[in-house]
């Protein structure tokens, strides 16, 4: 192997925290608005759309595990360098890292968007996403121990968030979802690539995986939170679809929170406000996961110390926040995230592929001869 | 130069006479300290004996019996040898050296020494003052043993000898401190305590280079794994019973000299929300007590909080019925939301210090003062409102119930930038401070042990014995959080309880 990786034991982690953090990366913002895009395109058959996507996502988890499997042990850089070499590898590192920063940065953003049209209509974005940056560096300072701790702690913290939802689903109009399966196939290839962007992140697993203690559980536990992020998404796309007139469901931006407008305890009258402020337990694993990447790969290509480019992100994110201020700009930045994230995240895996199988079947043929 | 031609000189010191030798001692050594003391006493055969000593750190009762009163008696003419062999007290040594004389006097020894012989006998007689086993005082239990550790380090030894009788408990003895030395002594099970957590501990311990060390609070926060952190890491425990089981369990203890508390290490923050009476009582009642001492320590840092956010920036949140009755207990204050708790707060604190430091009778008169008197009269004369007060109080009394007195501080203090970023961006820097505040829990270690472990790492086996109880018949493992060497607890054979032995039987069988 050209480039070992030597992850010291006590920085490994067990392969059943994956659950939590494919979980934590797949849910981040583009939850609240996915049942409006979807629908805009699919309909009623939103649904199932999502499921079609998901059972792609599925199995293009597979072939992930797949390719990090037959190059045992090593990450993304590893495998790239071994298969195009040098120059190209670093090439593509450098493309992975400029797609992790689109996302880290859109994400970020987007959740400052949040506060500012939810809760504090005068507050500069700036600030709320300083404040973000700050835990985010202060985090990743601890290591991946840390950093996998608090996927899990805030997963722990917030699932309960995804249960309220049981409030609107007794309002449901169960005639919101008929007629069935009237989608065209325009509307069904668009919804797909939609609801495409709901499962970006699953490359977290490229760097990810050296570090994972016992690799042969890693397929069991990251399908498993890959599906439960399926069930959590088709949660809110079905739960909105019977919540909301059609009409209504287009015109909504974020319909995820206006949801939890309806729900009200006797102390706590409006969720939304709590929910929108609480979903920094939901954005904050999800933006950690994409810092960290960056400076892994970063450290991998050009061995610059986590600890310095970490501060690199943190500025480069807070001119990015200044920049962009408009919503246009905003649904710009959003775009070219979701697009870039469809060749990454779906077309790449696809594209390694066969060398993986390549080497598979010299490996088998070398242990024959031998 | 002069270090050597003083040693020249103290070795030609012997042979001496007994006044030569005290007024070199008192000079020299003694830094002429008005209470050494010389006894002369003379043999029948007519040899003269000299005891010098500080009379203020022997112990004149042993002194007599034990070393004076043999010497006296003897017939024979006597020697350096005879007079060891007539006192039968463990500790002897032979010095002629000055300094190490000095040194030995100081520290509660006798020096006999014979007049014109070659060397002198030093026998170890010290006297500590210190308190009585009395009831613990910080650390208060309902059902436990209700003792606490004294200042003696040998009283405390001989407590946890007598707790954990086993020849596995093994003790290591190490001297601290450059300029005043201090005997602390380390002890784990060696048959469970967890060989990296040990050879860490004694690491720190031989590595520390100090003057003094004052006792084990001091000595914890020298030895810590990150010292910014407002969380203590390791448990500074008054409580005997407390300090023997975590042994028990695979941790490791720290007695210090002079010091009436233990240090328990490796520790995770929800041990500090454990108490012994949690064991002591039914499993019932401390599943219940533990899980409110969780929750309690979740209010006493949120209430407030919750209350300057919503009051500030998320009028919405609250519902219509309390709205109308919040606004009628602030309809007279002047201030905004995040002044009048912050000047609650503090009066609060204010309270709490005075009580600590008064004595014990003007202590409750105080309370009753600050309590009731002063939080009438700030409502009438429209400070803060009602509910307000009634949350202060409440938070104050939730911080409370944590048994650790030192963690109980800690949170307290959390609370004010808590509040300071809920006043200034409403929910959002109240979860900003929560994050923050989990992050840094997971970032800190105990002896590089992770410092919110079971939660993370998750370790599904420990709850019953941190967050929760359940029955003893059920608790078969010691918890692995410690990484102790043997997990299964010996002989425990729960199956002979007849809780299990009523599988495949009906009823009346």
């Amino acid at each position: 192997m050209k480039n070992p990786l030597n992850i010291p034991e006590h920085l490994k982690f067990r392969a059943s925290y994956l659950f939590f953090i494919l979980f934590n990366i797949l849910i981040g913002v583009g939850v609240v608005a996915l049942p409006r895009r979807v629908f805009q395109h699919a309909k009623q058959d939103s649904w199932l759309v999502i499921i079609i996507t998901a059972v792609i996502a599925h199995l293009l988890l597979a072939i992930i595990i797949f390719i990090l499997k037959t190059y045992k042990g090593t990450d993304l850089y590893g495998i790239l360098q071994e298969t195009f070499g040098n120059w190209l590898a670093k090439v593509f590192g450098y493309l992975f890292i400029v797609y992790f920063f689109i996302v880290y940065l859109s994400a970020l953003t987007k959740y400052t968007e949040f506060i500012v049209v939810f809760i504090f209509p005068q507050h500069s974005r700036f600030i709320i996403g300083f404040l973000m940056t700050i835990l985010i560096a202060y985090c990743i300072y601890g290591g991946i121990r840390v950093i996998v701790g608090v996927c899990f702690l805030f997963f722990l913290l917030s699932f309960w968030l995804n249960g309220v939802l049981a409030v609107p689903a007794t309002m449901i109009d169960t005639n919101n979802y008929f007629p069935l399966f009237e989608i065209d196939r325009n509307g069904l290839f668009n919804g797909l690539l939609v609801s495409a962007y709901s499962f970006l992140g699953i490359e977290v697993l490229w760097y990810l995986y050296p570090y994972i203690r016992n690799k042969e559980k890693t397929m069991l536990y990251s399908q498993l939170g890959l599906f439960a992020t399926v069930i959590a998404l088709l949660g809110y796309v079905i739960i909105s679809i019977g919540f909301f007139a059609p009409k209504q469901l287009e015109s909504l931006i974020w319909p995820g929170f206006v949801m939890f407008k309806v729900i009200s305890f006797s102390v706590f009258e409006r969720l939304d406000i709590f929910a929108v402020s609480f979903w920094k337990f939901i954005i904050l694993p999800n933006l950690i996961l994409y810092a960290w990447l960056m400076t892994r790969s970063l450290k991998r290509i050009k061995h610059i110390k986590q600890k310095h480019s970490i501060w690199g992100i943190i500025i480069l994110s807070s001119i990015g926040l200044h920049f962009i201020d408009t919503q246009r700009q905003l649904e710009h930045l959003l775009k070219i995230a979701d697009y870039s994230g469809l060749f990454f995240t779906f077309l790449f895996p696809i594209l390694l592929l066969p060398f993986a199988i390549i080497k598979r079947i010299r490996g088998a043929k070398n242990e024959k001869q031998n | 130069m002069k270090r050597k031609s003083m040693k020249k000189k103290q070795q030609s010191l012997f042979p001496c006479t007994l006044e030569e030798l005290q007024t070199e001692l008192k000079e020299k050594a003694m830094n002429n300290n008005p209470d050494f003391v010389m006894k002369i006493v003379e043999t029948e055969s007519e040899q003269r004996i000299g005891f010098y000593f500080l009379y203020t750190i022997v112990k004149p009762q042993v002194l007599y019996d034990q070393i004076i009163s043999p010497v006296q008696k003897a017939k024979m003419t006597l020697d350096i040898q005879s007079i060891d062999h007539m006192i039968v007290l463990p500790d002897s040594k032979q010095k002629s050296n000055l300094d190490e004389i000095g040194q030995l006097l100081i520290q509660g020894s006798v020096c006999i020494y014979i007049e014109n012989d070659q060397m002198s006998l030093l026998h170890s007689v010290p006297l500590q003052e210190h308190r009585s086993i009395e009831r613990a005082e910080t650390e208060s239990l309902i059902f436990g043993p209700q003792i606490a550790f004294t200042n003696s380090i040998g009283t405390n030894l001989n407590m946890i000898r007598n707790m954990v009788d086993t020849p596995h408990l093994k003790i290591e003895k190490f001297i601290i401190g450059n300029r005043i030395p201090t005997e602390v002594q380390m002890m784990y099970m060696d048959d469970i305590a967890n060989d990296e957590n040990v050879i860490e501990l004694r690491n720190r311990l031989t590595s520390l280079r100090t003057e003094d060390v004052m006792n084990s609070a001091v000595l914890s926060q020298q030895i810590e794994d990150n010292p910014y952190s407002i969380f203590p890491q390791f448990m500074v425990s008054e409580l005997p019973d407390r300090f023997s089981y975590s042994i028990k369990e695979g941790k490791i203890g720290i007695l210090v000299d002079n010091s009436p508390s233990g240090i328990i290490a490796p520790i995770t923050f929800s041990s500090f929300f454990e108490s012994t009476d949690d064991i002591y009582g039914r499993w019932i009642i401390g599943f219940f007590t533990r899980l409110m001492r969780m929750f309690a320590m979740i209010v006493s840092i949120t209430l407030t909080p919750i209350y300057v956010a919503a009051l500030t920036f998320h009028y919405e949140v609250i519902p219509e019925a309390l709205l109308l009755s919040l606004g009628e207990s602030r309809n007279r204050v002047p201030f905004p939301p995040l002044l009048e708790t912050l000047i609650l707060e503090t009066m609060m604190e204010f309270i709490r210090e005075a009580g600590a430091r008064l004595p014990t009778k003007v202590g409750q008169t105080m309370g009753i003062v600050g309590g009731i008197v002063i939080g009438q009269a700030v409502v009438q004369a429209g400070f803060t409102s009602n509910i307000l007060i009634i949350l202060v109080a409440l938070s104050a009394l939730a911080s409370f119930t944590t048994p650790d007195y030192v963690m109980g501080s800690s949170l307290r203090i959390l609370r004010f930038p808590i509040i300071i970023f809920a006043g200034f961006l409403g929910f959002v820097g109240f979860f900003f401070m929560l994050a923050f505040i989990i992050i840094h829990l997971l970032r800190l270690r105990s002896l590089h042990r992770p410092y919110t472990a079971p939660i993370y790492p998750f370790r599904f086996t420990d709850f019953d014995q941190s967050q929760v109880r359940i029955p003893f018949v059920l608790n078969k493992e010691r918890p692995v959080s410690n990484l102790p060497k043997k997990t299964e607890r010996q002989g425990r054979n729960s199956h002979n309880h007849p809780l299990f032995k009523t599988r495949g039987k009906d009823i009346d069988e």
